[in-house]
């Protein structure tokens, strides 16, 4: 490549190889789908659709804790909704191998789900 | 019938004889289509590692042609069955393909990463939350403590967005005269505070890497990498219907 469309301080070229092997690796999990591996490819898209949704609703119950229209009995049945799903997401992501960073999808123009 | 690997459209049917080897083992072509023209080399079946050196020779046949033709950059990768579909999918999509085209004529794209010192924000941040952990509720049990938690990091998260949104506010300030439109990532990773890319014209290239150099001697704690010029990646819009 034409070495003078990169620019960047030679005291910051660690930091940002550093971060292109970050962003390297999210690109070979995006595209690296073949039949072998497509059991993992849809469990991976069904458990990033329900970690949106968990994440939703962890959100709507903060809000509602800030906004103080739950009881102190509502926060703790929340509290262990939310402890249990968590739990059962984390056995999941074992089942199929799959790391929090993997459960993430590529909208293109829109940008990235997570 | 072989497949197609495809690099890019451009605004002409006439091309030099186009020099950058590709990423298959099969040479560049040029194929006109009306009034465009599509680059594309047969492809055999050969495996295209995802890695840096496959992905910039992509880049350079690209490259190649941007020096004298606008260029819509197609993904890295992209493999049709056959010359057929290839042509059913120029057909379908001519009229867009044109109007994209236009808008990018004259015009490439720059790419702008930021690195910030984030365990400073951390520690800006850090010094509020101490007071938020005894508000809203008494967490005297496990489930509460859990809920807790997700309270001090959400309020974290937030104020570390708009920590990041404050510096994406100063570079879209800075740059906005010299751009035409951006599309800036924030927080892609914890210390990558903003990646964004920058649609401009070509003209003003120059002014824009002084502006950039502008940013840097005014923002000495943050690390900055300029790149480009490269054909508009993120500026094609091709609606599915």
């Amino acid at each position: 490549m034409d070495a003078s469309r990169i620019s960047v301080d030679e005291s910051c070229t660690d930091l940002f190889t550093e971060e292109a092997k970050l962003e390297k690796n999210s690109i070979a999990d995006r595209i690296n789908a073949n039949p072998e591996n497509a059991e993992q490819g849809l469990a991976k898209l069904v458990l990033t659709v329900i970690e949106l949704l968990r994440r939703l609703m962890e959100k709507q119950a903060i809000r509602r804790i800030e906004n103080g229209s739950l009881t102190e009995d509502e926060i703790e049945e929340m509290g262990l909704t939310f402890i249990k799903l968590e739990e059962k997401m984390e056995e999941l992501k074992k089942v199929f191998d799959l790391e929090n960073e993997d459960l993430n999808l590529d909208l293109g123009p829109l940008g990235d789900l997570m | 019938m072989a497949k197609v690997y495809l690099y890019g459209i451009i605004n002409s049917i006439e091309v030099d004889n186009i020099t950058a080897s590709g990423v298959t083992n099969s040479k560049p072509y040029f194929i006109p289509f009306r009034d465009i023209g599509i680059i594309a080399s047969e492809y055999a079946g050969e495996d295209i590692g995802i890695d840096y050196e496959n992905l910039l020779k992509h880049d350079e046949v690209i490259y190649e042609l941007m020096k004298k033709h606008c260029v819509l950059p197609v993904a890295f990768k992209t493999i049709l069955e056959n010359e057929s579909d290839m042509n059913d999918f120029i057909t379908k999509n001519y009229e867009q393909i044109k109007l994209n085209l236009e808008k990018l004529l004259n015009k490439c794209e720059m790419g702008l990463k930021v690195i910030w010192d984030v365990d400073k924000a951390k520690q800006d941040i850090s010094s509020d939350n101490e007071n938020l952990q005894s508000s809203y509720f008494n967490a005297d049990t496990p489930a509460k403590k859990y809920l807790q938690q997700k309270l001090i990091y959400y309020d974290y998260k937030n104020k570390l967005e708009k920590k990041a949104e404050l510096i994406k506010e100063k570079l879209i300030k800075e740059l906005e005269d010299v751009c035409c439109m951006n599309k800036i990532k924030l927080l892609q990773s914890e210390k990558m505070v903003v990646n964004g890319a920058f649609l401009i014209d070509i003209a003003v290239k120059e002014k824009f890497i002084d502006s950039v150099e502008k940013l840097k001697e005014n923002n000495k704690d943050l690390s900055f990498l300029l790149s480009g010029p490269w054909a508009p990646y993120n500026f094609i819009e091709l609606r599915r219907d």
